[in-house]
C-alpha cells in the first residue's frame, strides 16, 4: 500500500470511528467493518450482526468437525445463522471468483489455500481481528488478509510397521534413496502432497540441491495417488505401500490413536502450513462474519478444534496428548512455515519439476 | 429380404411436416431451445480455450497456446494411444457383460433372470467414488482376490489393479449396468421370427445368437459403444485413481493437473481438450448416423404382435444361471462387501484375525443428522425427479423426431448428446459462470441444480430413448395419421405407449445417476440446496475411509429400497423381465 492509500485508508478508519456510534452501521464499507477498532467495535459488531442475521461460510472443513464449533457460536450469538457450502479449496476459489466476476456476492467467509490467487483477484478484505494479538508475528499475515485458523505439519515419511521394522526405518532424507524401497513408496500426487513437498525442499536447500535430490528419488519409482492425502495414507497403513513421503502428522497421530500398525519419521526442520480464514471482499454480511473470525481464533473455538483432532493455532491452547509426540517442539525440532505466497511463486518451477519426474 | 424392399414402404414424414421451408415447427422451437441450453457454455468452453486469463478468471489475451500445448506435448502420442486402448478396452468389457446379461434375461428361460433389472438398479445407486474405489480395494495388493490366490496357490501379488487391465476391468463393470439396461430394451423389442427363422433353418444358438440377434443388435450396441468409448475417452476418475499409481498417462492426466492440482485451475487447457474432444465426438456421431440411416432394418416393433418368445435353454440353463450369479457376485455382493467390511473398521486394513477384533460400529454413529435427513434428502429427491422427468420427455421427444427423420431433427441428437464432451468440472465452471451473469435469480436454486444435470445425462437419456424408438416400425404411426389422428396425439398415444419400456428404464437410470452426481454439484449447490452426493463427496476429500463407507452402505441401501419401489412399479410396464 503507497502512502496515500494509507492516508486515505487511515482518514476513511479514522471517519468511520468517528461516525460510527451516531451514524447506523448499515453505512460501513466491508472494508471499515473488518478493520474496525476501539472499545465501540464490539457493540457495532453485534448490531450489525443482528441486522444481517446470518453469513455464508465457503470452502473446506468437514462437517464433523465443524459442527460442534458452530454449535458454540450459536450459544454465543443466537442470531446468528451460519449457512455453509463446503468445497475444496480449489472449487471455494472458483465459487468466489465466479461471484467476484459477475459482482454478485454470496460468500462471506472463506476457507481455501488458495490465499495467492484470491489475493491477486482482488477478492480478499484485509481484516483484523483482536483475537490475532495473542498470536506470534511468525504465523500470521502482515498484511492481514487471512488469520491462521488450523496447523498442519509433516513428517518427513510415514511406515508400514507391520512391513516395516523400526531399524529399518528411514531416518533421513537419504534413507529414502535406497534402492530397498523401490515401487514401495507412495506420496498424494495431489497439491499439498508433492508439489508442496517440492517445494518447501526448494526452500530448504535451493534449487540445485532439492533437484539433485528429487531426480535420485525419482528413480525409486514413487507412485504417485490422487486420493486425498488422508486417504493416500490409509492405504499405506492398510499395507498397500511400505512408505508415505510427506504425511499429514495429524493422520499418523490420529492412526496410532486407533491402534493402526504405523509410525513416522520427523526431520529438522519440520514444514508446516496454516489453514487461512478469510473475508470475501464484497462480503454481503461483514459483521457477522467479523464475529465468526473472532470467535474461531479465540480459546474456545481453538480447543474444540483441538479436541477434534487438530493442531490449533491459539498460541495458548495445547495440542491433544496423542497429538503431541508429532510436535517438532517434543523432539527439540525447528519448525519451517511454507507461506502460501511462497508456494504460488514457486509453483510454476515446482510444476515442472513434478512433471518431469513424477508423472 | 432386401434393403430397398424395407425402405420402400417407409414413408418420409418430413415430406407432409408442413412448417417453414419443410421444416416442422416442433422441429424448429425444440432446436431453438437447445441452442439456447447448450450454446452458451459451448461458447464458453470454445472462448476459455483461446484466452489466457486474469488473476480474478476474467480473460485476457487471445492465444492457440492451448492447442499448440495440447499437441506439442511429447507424451502426445503415447498419451493418445493410452487413452484409445482404454477407452476401447472398457467399452468392450462394459457391452460384453451387459450383453451377456441382458441376452440371458431378455430372450432365455434362465432361472432367476428376473432379478438382473433390479441388481443392475441397485448398483447404479452405488455412489461413484465408493464403487471405484471399492475395486481398488478388492484387488489392491493386499485385498481379498490377491489374499485368495496366495492361499490357494502360494502366488504372491498375482493380480495387480494398477495396470491397463486393472483400468479396462474397473471402468468396464462401471458401465456395465447402463450396457444391460440399454441392451436389455434392444434385445427384449427385437422381433423373435427372425431367430425362429434362423433357428428352423438349422442354425446352433451360438449361430443364432452371432448371426442374427447381434446384428439385429448393431445400431443399439454400436451407439453405446460410442457413449462409452467418449465417456471413458473423457473420464478423469479412473486414470487419476488406477492409472496413476500405474504410472500410465492418459490424455486427462494433464487435465487433471490443470483443473485440480495447479492453482488457479488452468481451464484454458482443459478446454483446448474439450474443444478437440468436441470434434472427435462429432466425427464419431455422424459416423454414427450413416449407420442408423438404414434404421429400416432394425424396425422389428411392427403392427403385428412382437413380443419375443424366450429361447428355451434346456439344461445349459442352468449354466446361465450360474454366469448371472457370479455376474451378481462380481458386480453388487463383492463391492458392497468389501465396503460394509471397510464401515466396520477403525481405519482401513486388509481381512486379518486383528482386523475382525476391532470391528465396531461407531463409523454409522451421527451420520444422518436431522439438518441432513431434512434438507439433503428431500432435496436430492427432488434433483432426482425432476432431472429424470425433464430428461426422459425431452429426449421422447428428440428421439422420436430424429429417428424418424424430421427435417433438419439430426440437430437434436447432436445437441443433446453434446454435453457428453464436457468434462464435468469445465461444464460446472461454465454454467457458474451463466447463472451468476443469469438475471434472474438462479445462482444456487434448485432449478440450476435440474438444470445442469438434466444437461450431463441428456445423451444418456438420448441413447436410452433412440435404442427404442429405433425399433418401432413407422406402421402403427402410420395407420394412426391415416385414421386423422395429430401429430401430438401419435406421440402421446401410440410412440409414448410404445417407448415406455425404455423410457421407464430411461428415469431410472438418470434418476439413479444424478442423485449421485458429485463434481458438477458441489460447484452449483447453494447452501439451502445441499444434496446427499455432496455430504458424500465432503467424507471422500476428507479422506475418512471408513466413515464415507459407512454412509455409502445406509445410502446404497436407502436407494435399494427406493430401486426396489420402482422395480415393482416398472414390472407392471413391462420393463423388468416377467
Amino acid at each position: 500500500m503507497g502512502t496515500p492509500a494509507m492516508l486515505k485508508f487511515a482518514m476513511v478508519l479514522s471517519a468511520a470511528l468517528l461516525l460510527a456510534p451516531v451514524t447506523s452501521a448499515a453505512d460501513l464499507t466491508v472494508e471499515q467493518v473488518a478493520n474496525l477498532k476501539g472499545p465501540d467495535r464490539q457493540k457495532i459488531l453485534e448490531e450489525g450482526a443482528r441486522r444481517e442475521g446470518e453469513l455464508l461460510w465457503v470452502g473446506s472443513f468437514n462437517e464433523d468437525n465443524a459442527k460442534p464449533l458452530l454449535d458454540a457460536f450459536a450459544k454465543r450469538y443466537p442470531f446468528i445463522k451460519v449457512n455453509r457450502v463446503r468445497t475444496d479449496s480449489t472449487k471455494a476459489l472458483q465459487r468466489v471468483l465466479a461471484e467476484f466476476r459477475a459482482r454478485s456476492n454470496k460468500s462471506d467467509l472463506v476457507t481455501s489455500s488458495a490465499v495467492v490467487d484470491l489475493k491477486k483477484a482482488g477478492a480478499i478484505q484485509s481484516f483484523a481481528s483482536p483475537t490475532l494479538d495473542a498470536y506470534p508475528a511468525e504465523d500470521k499475515d502482515p498484511e492481514g488478509y487471512w488469520a491462521p485458523f488450523v496447523f498442519y505439519y509433516f513428517g518427513l515419511a510415514a511406515y508400514n510397521t507391520d512391513q516395516v521394522k523400526p531399524p529399518e526405518a528411514p531416518k533421513s532424507y537419504d534413507d529414502l534413496l535406497d534402492p530397498k524401497w523401490k515401487g514401495h513408496i507412495v506420496v498424494n500426487a495431489g497439491s499439498s502432497g508433492m508439489p508442496f513437498f517440492i517445494s518447501f525442499l526448494r526452500l530448504q536447500w535451493g534449487d540445485q540441491r532439492a533437484t539433485e535430490w528429487l531426480e535420485r528419488l525419482a528413480k525409486q519409482k514413487v507412485i504417485g495417488r490422487t486420493e486425498s492425502s488422508r486417504t493416500v495414507f490409509s492405504m499405506m497403513v492398510s499395507g498397500e505401500h511400505k512408505l508415505m513421503i510427506h504425511p499429514f502428522l495429524t493422520h499418523v497421530g490420529e492412526a496410532i490413536k486407533k491402534g493402526a500398525p504405523v509410525n513416522v519419521a520427523m526431520v529438522d526442520p519440520v514444514p508446516y502450513t496454516a489453514s487461512p480464514l478469510m473475508l470475501a471482499k464484497t462480503a454481503p454480511h461483514p459483521h457477522a462474519s467479523m464475529l465468526l473470525i473472532d470467535f474461531l481464533l479465540d480459546r474456545e473455538a481453538q480447543t474444540i478444534i483441538r479436541d477434534g483432532g487438530y493442531y490449533p493455532t491459539h498460541p495458548d491452547v495445547q495440542p491433544a496428548p496423542e497429538m503431541a509426540p508429532f510436535l517438532p517442539k517434543t523432539h527439540g525440532l525447528k519448525k519451517f512455515l511454507v507461506d502460501e505466497t511462497e508456494l504460488a511463486n514457486m509453483q510454476p518451477e515446482t510444476m515442472k519439476l513434478y512433471q518431469r519426474l513424477f508423472e | 429380404m432386401t434393403e430397398t424392399s424395407f425402405h420402400a414402404h417407409i414413408r418420409k414424414p418430413a415430406s407432409n411436416a408442413g412448417g417453414f421451408f419443410g421444416y416442422s415447427p416442433v422441429v424448429i422451437v425444440l432446436v431453438g431451445l437447445m441452442l439456447c441450453v447448450m450454446l452458451p457454455p459451448i461458447i464458453f468452453l470454445v472462448m476459455s480455450s483461446l484466452h489466457t486469463t486474469n488473476p480474478d478468471g476474467s480473460f485476457r489475451d487471445f492465444t492457440f497456446r492451448f492447442y499448440t500445448d495440447l499437441v506439442a506435448n511429447p507424451r502426445f502420442g503415447r498419451n493418445l494411444w493410452n487413452t484409445s486402448i482404454y477407452a476401447v478396452g472398457a467399452a468392450i468389457v462394459a457391452i460384453s457383460l451387459g450383453a451377456l446379461q441382458a441376452w440371458i434375461v431378455e430372450r432365455t428361460d434362465t432361472p432367476l433372470r428376473q432379478y438382473v433389472f433390479l441388481i443392475s438398479i441397485i448398483s447404479l445407486g452405488i455412489p461413484s467414488v465408493l464403487y471405484t474405489a471399492a475395486f481398488v480395494l478388492l484387488l489392491g495388493k493386499t485385498g481379498p482376490v490377491n489374499q485368495i490366490i496366495e492361499a490357494l496357490f502360494g502366488i504372491q501379488q498375482a493380480v495387480n489393479v494398477y495396470s491397463m487391465w486393472g483400468m479396462i476391468i474397473v471402468e468396464g463393470i462401471d458401465f456395465a449396468p447402463l450396457a444391460f439396461l440399454l441392451l436389455a430394451a434392444v434385445f427384449r423389442s427385437m422381433d423373435a421370427s427372425f431367430e425362429e427363422a434362423a433357428t428352423m433353418s438349422g442354425a446352433s444358438g451360438w449361430q443364432t445368437f452371432r448371426r442374427v440377434t447381434f446384428m439385429l443388435a448393431i445400431p443399439g450396441v454400436s451407439a453405446l459403444f460410442i457413449l462409452i468409448f467418449i465417456r471413458a475417452f473423457e473420464s478423469f476418475e479412473t486414470p487419476a485413481l488406477v492409472g496413476r499409481p500405474a504410472g500410465i498417462p492418459l490424455l486427462t492426466t494433464d487435465i487433471y493437473r490443470a483443473t485440480q492440482v495447479d492453482s488457479p485451475p488452468n481451464y484454458g487447457q482443459a478446454g483446448a481438450y474439450s474443444v478437440a474432444l468436441l470434434l472427435i465426438v462429432a466425427v464419431l456421431l455422424a459416423f454414427y448416423n450413416r449407420l442408423s440411416r438404414h434404421a429400416g432394418r432394425f424396425q422389428t416393433i411392427t403392427g403385428k404382435g412382437y413380443r419375443p418368445r424366450l429361447m428355451h435353454l434346456g439344461k445349459w440353463r442352468y449354466l446361465a444361471s450360474a454366469v448371472l450369479v457370479l455376474l451378481f457376485f462380481i458386480i453388487v455382493v463383492a463391492p458392497i462387501a468389501i465396503v460394509i467390511w471397510a464401515s466396520l473398521l477403525p481405519f482401513y486394513q486388509p481381512f486379518s484375525m486383528r482386523a475382525f477384533g476391532m470391528l465396531t460400529v461407531a463409523n454409522f454413529r451421527g451420520l444422518f443428522s436431522a439438518d441432513l435427513l431434512r434438507d439433503a434428502l428431500v432435496n436430492t429427491m427432488i434433483l432426482g425427479i425432476g432431472t429424470a422427468t425433464v430428461v426422459s420427455i425431452m429426449t421422447a421427444l428428440f428421439a422420436w423426431l430424429s429417428v424418424r427423420r424430421y427435417k433438419g431433427a439430426w440437430m437434436l441428437d447432436q445437441l443433446a448428446t453434446a454435453p457428453l464432451i464436457f468434462p464435468s468440472i469445465v461444464l460446472g465452471v461454465a454454467l457458474l459462470q451463466i447463472f451468476l451473469a443469469a438475471p434472474f435469480a438462479i445462482y444456487g436454486a434448485m432449478s440450476s441444480l435440474i438444470y445442469a444435470s438434466s444437461m450431463r445425462y441428456l445423451p444418456y437419456g438420448m441413447r436410452y430413448s433412440y435404442a427404442g424408438m429405433l425399433q418401432i416400425h413407422t406402421d402403427l404411426e402410420e395407420a394412426a395419421s391415416v385414421s386423422g389422428a395429430g401429430k401430438l396425439a401419435i406421440f402421446r398415444r401410440i410412440v409414448a405407449p410404445l417407448l415406455a419400456p425404455a423410457l421407464i428404464t430411461c428415469w431410472l437410470y438418470v434418476f439413479l445417476s444424478a442423485t449421485k452426481a458429485v463434481s458438477m454439484l458441489i460447484l452449483l449447490a447453494g447452501p439451502d440446496t445441499r444434496v446427499v452426493a455432496v455430504t458424500i463427496f465432503d467424507l471422500w476429500a476428507d479422506g475418512s475411509l471408513p466413515k464415507l463407507a459407512a454412509m455409502g452402505v445406509t445410502w446404497t441401501l436407502f436407494m435399494a429400497c427406493i430401486s426396489g419401489v420402482f422395480y415393482s412399479v416398472a414390472r407392471r410396464y413391462g420393463v423388468a423381465a416377467r
